[in-house]
């Protein structure tokens, strides 16, 4: 190893390095970190963690929290806990998944419209627009029609319905990015139109969309719920939403059956945005607030 | 000596920042006689801004006012209440900031926001149109009925500027505050907008305290100047003697600086170093570590002002005897 | 001069179509000017002048409505993509806002090792060592220290300096610089003219110098090009044109010069600038110009030979 590439190392080490620091100093956002941490863990340790199966029946129906049952049981008997671990998978393969194709789409769309503007932003604006007009439920229908209810679907779904706001977004950043000095300096130095749309804009268009993206988790995973309502969601899957809406109807005499899993939407969600703040620090080498 | 119109004593304005106490402004006196145009001139970060808007009690967050006393015609400003001060501000100071549009809203026209200067209720009589158009006449714009249906984007930057100027002399202050009013500006442009504030000052009599990065502009306009660096005044004195013989390094180094396009060119020579952050300024006299004529007491000690007449006084270890 | 010129502009015009309108603005409208080796031009405009559009012209980075950019004695629009490289390398460009002119998510070290790596200037290992002396170069010594830094942790003299380092990292035969000087403060300034004259005479760099400040235009150019709206109104060695300008509107320029040397200011220039969407028409300094006459309407004045390459476009001999 040369000098030359162990000083390279060391500042890309020294790069995480400092954005650690700025993150940790925001207490906060390590608290949704952790937070975070715990659900992923939760959800991927859900089989050993839970007492019972997510649909597995037995139990007393509406019972109270209990020793066996500690967020209780719901209308037909089924452990509510187990049902809360097992939902985090589904709710984080459906926030992440949906939000991931939401991103994909949506960057490729906003930089090019951003980047090249006139007729392609255009064309790309009035392709935005039809998906942001879309009536989701119905959109959603059609596509259970076609596909049948799956858990793939509904992500596939959820993303579609996503992406238009993450165009806007990352095409807004693009316009605003692209005549600034640096870009033109490094069209002056030949660099492509490639290169500088992924290698000098978007790094710096990402703060703003990863918080959106981040945002719009909570969001899949209550859409999510309503399609489970409707019953376009796949049944085969637990869900902290479809436990909701079966919930609605036992609200009033067994609390926990809408506590639990909304506490949990609740907490999810406040974490991600807490995290988004975090990563918006990470990123950012700015100086801190005061100037 | 006559009353001053504003006297400013032993001002000093900080910032709490996570790295340090910022001291922008640190202990500057001077004052403006009614009708008197004074300069304020300094770079960046020598708290010549800072100071404007400490005079104006508009100071942004996280700074504040830590000592001093600023009075206007007597009147303690900083013991005023924030509604009194808003009163101070309608009718008696005027500030002009550079970057006109940036404080032009962009979704009213010219002429709603001059009646907005002329007073809260906005009048839209006969009387209120007749002001607005006098106003803008007053700054040297042709015609003011078609500009004052016009919103700012419509505007250049210098139309932009005299619109400010027309707002903020529509009540007849006794004190213009402008701070770098032409520096994003064209030299023509420029010229017309000094042009435009030396008469409305010859009209209205109102005092000028201009605030600048630029001798050139400051010398065309002002009675009296003062050098700012690093939070304090290093010099004071008539814009022609300063010119003249200036008794700091400083001055000396903003003077040689300027490049003449009536003169043959020559060559520069220039200042190193950068201005000091003001988390942590030098100890003793704070330009010493750029000055080319440093010595050993200057980075130990703070030097004395000392006066040469006719109200020019400079602090540097230079210009006491014996030299220390 | 018999060899051929560096960069030159033949006819150049390029249009702006103003978004939500019909209206067109030439921003430049045909416009004639030649860099040779080892000169320093200075390009005098005020904002709504066209300068800054016709230096990105020059660079082949703004495209062109009418005429040509010769570069070398070829036409930019025409050169294949392997020239067009060589060509990228042989102009680079220094802009006026140091705060806006290096990428903020980018170190020193990327920032400059970019351009090193595009053009293979020096192989990948060796790209570091050459970043680091080129910041020597520019006077941010050692360079080595400030490499892993970002820029907001420098200042704008700081900043200014980094980006004429990565401009000087192609090796360029030609620096257009757009209003280098114009956003730093007054010490500052100095520094940074005074590299800007050792690096182009060390390097042998022919320069093409934007301002609007006269000062500065006279210290450093050895020519001067003088735009109104689009148009060269005159052009001419330095000295001559600032000892005697023949342009109305170049005297205008001077006289509105704040100057310590001359005792009062003359009287402001009359009128306002023109929209550039909507130009007086034949000589386009008419509106505001106190020697106007019916013939300035409706003819356009050209460029025509003063005195010892000196040229002014005015119909008359002031």
């Amino acid at each position: 190893m040369t000098a030359a590439t162990r000083r390279m190392r060391s500042a890309r080490a020294a790069w995480w390095r400092q954005g650690w620091r700025r993150l940790a100093a925001n207490r906060l956002s390590l608290i949704g970190l952790v937070l975070l941490a715990l659900f992923v863990a939760a959800g991927l340790a859900a089989p050993l963690l839970a007492p019972f199966g997510p649909f597995q029946l037995g139990g007393p129906r509406l019972g109270a929290p209990s020793a066996a049952h500690l967020f209780g049981c719901d209308q037909l008997g089924r452990d509510i806990f187990s049902g809360v671990l097992y939902g985090a998978r589904t709710s984080l393969a459906v926030g992440f998944l949906s939000v991931g194709l939401s991103l994909l789409l949506g960057i490729t769309v906003g930089a090019v419209a951003g980047y090249y503007g006139g007729r392609i932003d255009d064309l790309a604006m009035r392709i935005t627009e039809i998906f942001q007009v879309l009536p989701r439920f119905f959109l959603a229908l059609i596509i259970v029609a076609m596909f049948g209810a799956s858990l793939y679907g509904t992500i596939f779904v959820i993303g579609i319905l996503s992406w238009a706001e993450i165009a806007r977004l990352v095409r807004g950043e693009f316009l605003s990015f692209r005549d600034r000095p640096f870009v033109t300096a490094a069209r002056a130095y030949g660099a492509g139109d490639a290169q500088i749309m992924l290698r000098e804009i978007l790094p710096n268009a990402i703060a703003t969309v990863v918080v959106a993206a981040a945002l719009q988790i909570p969001a899949a995973i209550i859409l999510e719920a309503s399609l489970s309502f409707i019953g376009a969601g796949d049944p085969t899957v637990m869900s902290w939403g479809r436990m909701l809406t079966s919930a609605q109807q036992y609200m009033r005499q067994a609390w926990w059956t809408a506590v639990f899993p909304g506490l949990a939407i609740s907490l999810l969600a406040m974490s991600l945005a807490l995290v988004a703040d975090g990563i918006n620090d990470f990123l950012n080498p700015r100086l801190g607030r005061a100037r | 000596m006559s009353a001053a119109l504003l006297a400013v004593e032993d001002l000093a304005t900080s910032f709490a920042t996570d790295g340090g106490t910022l001291r922008a402004v640190d202990g500057v006196s001077f004052h403006v006689d009614a009708g008197e145009a004074i300069g304020i001139v300094g770079e960046s970060g020598s708290g010549k801004s800072m100071t404007a808007l400490s005079i104006l009690r508009l100071v942004p967050n996280p700074g504040r006012i830590t000592r001093g006393r600023i009075s206007l015609a007597g009147r303690d400003l900083l013991a005023l209440s924030e509604a009194a001060m808003r009163g101070v501000r309608r009718t008696e100071i005027a500030m002009i900031f550079q970057d006109a549009g940036a404080y032009l809203n962009p979704v009213m026209t010219v002429g709603e926001q001059i009646a907005e200067a002329i007073g809260p209720a906005r009048p839209r009589d006969a009387a209120a149109r007749a002001r607005i158009l006098a106003a803008l006449s007053s700054v040297q714009i042709a015609d003011p009925a078609r500009i004052a249906r016009a919103y700012p984007h419509e505007l250049s930057g210098g139309m932009q500027q005299r619109v400010l100027i027309a707002a903020a002399l529509i009540r007849e202050p006794r004190l213009i505050l402008a701070d770098e009013p032409t520096t994003a500006l064209d030299a023509t442009v420029q010229q017309q907008i000094l042009a435009c504030l030396a008469d409305l000052r010859q009209r209205t009599g109102a005092a000028l305290l201009l605030i600048s990065h630029d001798l050139a502009v400051v010398a065309q306009i002002c009675d009296r100047l003062h050098i700012m660096y690093a939070g304090e005044i290093v010099e004071h004195g008539p814009v022609r003697e300063i010119f003249a013989a200036p008794k700091h390094p400083y001055t000396r180094a903003l003077l040689d600086a300027i490049l003449d396009p009536w003169q043959p060119p020559r060559a520069l020579v220039p200042l190193d170093g950068a201005p000091p952050d003001m988390a942590a300024p030098p100890p003793g006299c704070r330009f010493h570590p750029r000055c080319p004529q440093a010595m050993a007491i200057c980075a130990r000690t703070a030097p004395p002002a000392r006066s040469f007449g006719d109200a020019h006084a400079a602090r540097c270890w230079l210009n006491e005897e014996p030299v220390p | 001069m018999s060899e051929a010129p560096i960069l030159a502009a033949e006819g150049a015009a390029v249009r702006f179509a103003v978004r939500g309108s019909k209206k067109q603005v030439m921003a430049v409208d045909g416009v004639d000017l030649a860099l040779h080796a080892d000169e320093t031009v200075a390009l005098v405009g005020e904002s709504g002048s066209g300068k800054t559009t016709l230096g990105l012209a020059l660079l082949g980075l703004r495209s062109l409505a009418g005429g040509r950019v010769a570069w070398r004695g070829r036409d930019v629009a025409s050169l294949d993509r392997h020239t067009l490289r060589r060509f990228r390398r042989d102009a680079q460009i220094v802009f006026q806002d140091p705060y806006a002119s290096l990428n903020p998510r980018l170190t020193i070290a990327e920032t400059l090792r970019r351009p090193l790596a595009l053009h293979r200037i020096v192989p990948a290992d060796a790209q570091r060592d050459e970043s680091a002396r080129l910041l020597d170069r520019v006077g941010l010594q050692p360079g080595a220290l400030y490499l892993d830094r970002y820029p907001h942790e420098f200042s704008g003299g700081q900043r200014q300096r980094i980006a004429i380092a990565r401009a000087l990292s192609l090796r360029p035969g030609l620096l257009v610089a757009d209003e280098p000087v114009s956003a730093l403060d007054v010490s500052i300034r100095s520094q940074v003219l005074n590299l800007l004259t050792e690096l182009r005479q060390a390097l042998g760099l022919s320069m093409l110098f934007l301002s609007h400040d006269l000062g500065v235009v006279r210290f450093i150019a050895s020519r001067v090009a003088v735009m109104y709206l689009g148009r060269l109104v005159e052009t001419g060695p330095t000295r001559a044109l600032f000892e005697t300008p023949r342009h109305p509107y170049t005297r205008a320029l001077l006289a509105a010069a704040p100057s310590l040397s001359r005792a009062v200011a003359g009287p402001p220039l009359a009128g306002e600038p023109p929209l550039p969407s909507d130009p007086p028409s034949g000589c386009r300094f008419r509106t505001r110009c106190p020697f106007a006459k019916p013939r300035c309407a409706e003819e356009t004045p050209d460029l025509r030979d003063a005195a010892a390459g000196h040229r002014v476009a005015c119909h008359f001999d002031l």
